[in-house]
């Protein structure tokens, strides 16, 4: 639908041929408005066009940020162990969808003028609120979608390929250990045996038999013994582990040979997953048995040995007997050092924790650490600043590894300075956001960023209009009187537009129409007549919705003397002098509800001239004979007394 | 300052044969061609108002008075067949229009009696149609601010308007409400 100035070649009026006289005599003043005209209407005619792009975008922005919104919180909901049904889907999906409209309202809310500060305030905490429901589950979602799977199976190739290296160099390690005390626990028994038979084992010539030098040597023998037997199964079930881990690194090589068409990535993930398990499981044996209690006694009892047999003056007495003898061999003390330097030096094999592959698990990962980072300002205030290393938060996450490894003992662990809290603590540290977060964290940043744009770009007034009045009003600017904005002169030169003037003002240097909404000034003729007129220049493209509050169309229609508001303040007057209601007679209330509800203060809404049809339309009433006028085929004009 | 009655006043008011009279004497004085027509806006011909004004078309066109209509459906032809046994069959096309705009269920039904007077009615999206009698009718007086606007607001609307098709089948964006 368009306005006769909006078509090329067209005028609709019937009205314009009764007064069209003779085009030329019209001046060359109107043969110059009507070439000004051919470019507005151009303009007039793009305008739809234009107004609707920042509608769309919103439209597009909103469903994106909708749709990561919705799936990143159905997907971490999911997550939970309990049923999630089709109603708390239902539910879900109308929250977040509440959410992001509430979000796009907010922000075109915001801006609009003739709020004062708390309203305002209260939209800024509502805009951001939505924002961190938005932003966050839209990192989560978009985490899932382009970084978990990468990220995954990134780690875990890089762990295992680590982990492959390590694990050969400590199993090398593990059976010369193990081949040492083998021979160590041999080396002790013949010693003693050669001592009983020589009597020349200890440095100096006893004569041999069961002096207190073979007693020795074989008490000893039995503590090396009772040494080995302890240490070869653990040593022993490290080593079976390691096969194990060796053997699932050889399926990940396998399946990572294989193309995608011949292997899902569910079980490229079960694969990998199984090898990082394994890994991690011989991993956290080995510590805890390098790290143990009873090894660190082997090593400081061989060491006490390797010193005691490495000392020639040292005279041993025997328990129970008394007897007072030297037993000093430089080669038991070497092998003794030995045997307590490997197992002071045992492996460490690297641990790792590896993100879920995808899912909702993922998407609940990356969302705890989300919220993690964006809380860690008040949890320092809190609990204090965290002055864990990263060193520390390493050691946290291979503890906690060890004691999710070994369940029962986790004494080791937490026995060595760090409780069990402090351990949970720091793993928690290893939360936060990390290097990678960085790409779906700022698609969720920049898309939520675009809504708030579009948002405000498809405010009725046009995109940063409500943001500059905004600023105006914040300045203190003082508002320019009708005649001096343009394209308005008319309103107040034109006799023929005097009839507008009660309903017209300016804000901000556009002119508005004001158009009474309740009240008795609805029920008068002339403002029936201006709603039709209203709805026409809306169909024709004249005027627009605008984003204007009631009280500030109130305070501009006084501040220009219109007659509407002298009129609303009598009608209600004479409203609240019917009311049966008076406060201050007011009894008791039977009824918890009041009276009366507050009455709306919407009495007026405004539409905004759009750029350029406000002039069109006044030089369309001043000039109703504008050329191109008679050549409309549809334009009737019935005189009176026309043939029947 | 506009010129306003109250409904009760109707009764004793003027009479649409005594507005258009006061049209037809207004001729030589008037200066817009629109001055010397019945305007109407209504829902469809079979409304009380628009039933009334098509019933005084032969009337109208005695005292030199035209006519213009702009519904928002046409139900059958009768409008344009009444039109044209006034005025000639050439002419009737012209002088309906049916709008189909949104919110044109918001207006009200109209009348406009040349500069003379203004007639209103009840929505067009209400159950009911007004007539004559129910409706205002304000005596604006040639040149007056109402005249002005409801002359404006009839042709502004009529811009926006189609000629009727041929098969001059009902707009559809006019959704009906209680009244």
């Amino acid at each position: 639908m368009k306005f006769p100035w909006q078509r090329s070649g067209e005028n609709a009026d019937p009205s314009a041929d009764g007064r069209a006289g003779n085009p030329a005599s019209a001046g060359a003043a109107i043969d110059a408005t009507a070439r000004r005209m051919g470019r507005l209407a151009a303009a007039t005619r793009a305008l739809p066009i234009f107004a609707s792009i920042p509608v769309f975008c919103l439209i597009v922005f909103v469903t994106i940020s909708f749709i990561g919104t919705y799936t990143g919180m159905l997907q971490v909901l999911q997550s939970g162990d309990n049923s999630f049904g089709i109603l708390g889907i239902a539910g879900v999906f109308l929250f977040i969808l509440a959410t992001t409209v509430i979000m796009a309202y907010s922000v075109s809310e915001m801006f609009r003028s003739g709020r004062s500060f708390w309203p305002r305030m209260s939209l800024v905490l509502t805009y951001v609120v939505t924002l961190l429901i938005s932003v966050s589950f839209g990192f989560a979602f978009y985490w899932t979608q382009l970084e978990a799977r990468t990220q995954a199976v990134g780690d875990a190739e890089r762990y295992l390929t680590v982990f492959d290296r390590e694990i050969t160099v400590a199993d090398t390690q593990l059976a010369g250990t193990l081949a040492t005390l083998t021979t160590l626990n041999t080396n002790f028994n013949a010693l003693s045996a050669a001592e009983r038979a020589s009597g020349n084992q200890c440095g100096e010539v006893s004569g041999g038999g069961d002096g207190p030098r073979t007693r020795h040597l074989a008490a000893r023998a039995g503590e090396i013994n009772a040494l080995v037997m302890a240490l070869t199964p653990q040593i022993a079930s490290v080593r079976t582990e390691a096969g194990l881990v060796r053997a699932s690194i050889e399926d990940v090589r396998e399946i990572g040979a294989k193309t995608a068409r011949d292997v899902t990535p569910a079980q490229r993930e079960e694969v990998f997953r199984a090898a990082a398990g394994a890994a991690n499981k011989a991993g956290a044996t080995l510590e805890a048995l390098a790290t143990s209690q009873s090894v660190q006694n082997h090593i400081g009892d061989l060491r006490t040995w390797a010193g005691e047999y490495a000392n020639p003056s040292l005279t041993r007495v025997e328990a129970g007997t008394g007897a007072r003898f030297k037993c000093y061999n430089t080669t038991i003390s070497s092998q003794l050092g030995g045997v307590a330097a490997d197992l002071a030096a045992l492996p460490v094999l690297p641990i790792s924790e590896l993100d879920s592959y995808a899912g909702a698990q993922a998407t609940r990962e990356a969302l705890d650490r989300f919220w993690f980072t964006l809380t860690a300002p008040f949890r320092g205030l809190v609990d204090g600043p965290e002055t864990q290393t990263e060193t520390e938060r390493e050691e946290a996450v291979r503890r906690d590894a060890i004691r999710e490894a070994l369940g029962t003992r986790t004494d080791d662990a937490s026995s060595e300075g760090l409780s069990s809290t402090a351990v949970k603590q720091l793993v928690e540290g290893q939360q936060g956001l990390r290097r990678n977060d960085a790409l779906p964290l700022g698609l969720a940043i920049v898309i939520d960023s675009l809504l708030f744009l579009s948002a405000l770009w498809s405010q009725p007034t046009e995109r940063f209009a409500a943001f500059s009045r905004m600023m105006r009003e914040l300045r203190g600017e003082k508002e320019r009187p009708l005649a001096l904005v343009g394209g308005a002169h008319s309103i107040q030169a034109n006799p023929d537009f005097h009839f507008l003037r009660p309903y017209v003002f300016t804000h901000f240097d556009e002119v508005y129409l004001a158009l009474p909404v309740s009240g008795e000034l609805t029920k008068e003729p002339a403002t029936q007549i201006l709603n039709t007129l209203r709805i026409a220049w809306q169909a024709g493209k004249i005027i627009k919705r605008a984003s204007v509050s009631s009280a500030t169309i109130e305070r501009q229609l006084g501040a220009v003397g219109s007659p509407l508001i002298a009129r609303l303040n009598e009608t209600e007057a004479a409203a609240e002098a019917e009311e049966p209601y008076e406060e201050d007679r007011e009894p008791i209330a039977a009824s918890p509800l009041p009276l009366q509800f507050p009455k709306s203060r919407a009495n007026f809404v405004a539409y905004r001239f759009l750029p350029g049809a406000f002039e069109q339309m006044v030089l369309q009433a001043m000039v109703p004979d504008m050329p191109g006028a008679e050549d409309e085929p549809d334009a009737p004009r019935l005189e009176p007394g026309a043939p029947s | 300052m506009m010129t306003q009655s109250r409904p009760d006043a109707i009764d004793a008011g003027p009479s649409v044969p005594d507005v258009i009279g006061q049209i037809g004497r207004s001729a030589g004085a008037t200066q817009h061609p629109d001055g010397l027509k019945v305007q109407l806006i209504a829902r469809s011909p079979d409304t009380k108002v628009a039933r009334e004004m098509l019933a005084r078309l032969p009337e109208f066109e005695a005292q030199g008075v035209g006519f213009e209509a702009i519904f928002t459906r046409l139900s059958g032809s009768e409008v344009l067949a009444a039109v044209a046994e006034v005025y000639g069959a050439e002419t009737a096309r012209r002088t309906v229009r049916v709008v189909n705009v949104p919110e044109q269920g918001e207006i009200v039904e109209q009348v406009n009696f040349g500069r003379v007077a203004v007639w209103t009615g009840k929505k067009l999206n209400a159950w009911t149609s007004a007539a004559f009698e129910e409706g205002q009718l304000s005596m604006t007086g040639s040149g007056s601010e109402l005249a002005q606007m409801s002359g404006m607001a009839f042709r502004t609307l009529w811009r926006v308007a189609q000629a009727p098709a041929n098969d001059a089948g009902p707009a559809e964006r006019l959704r009906i409400t209680r009244a």
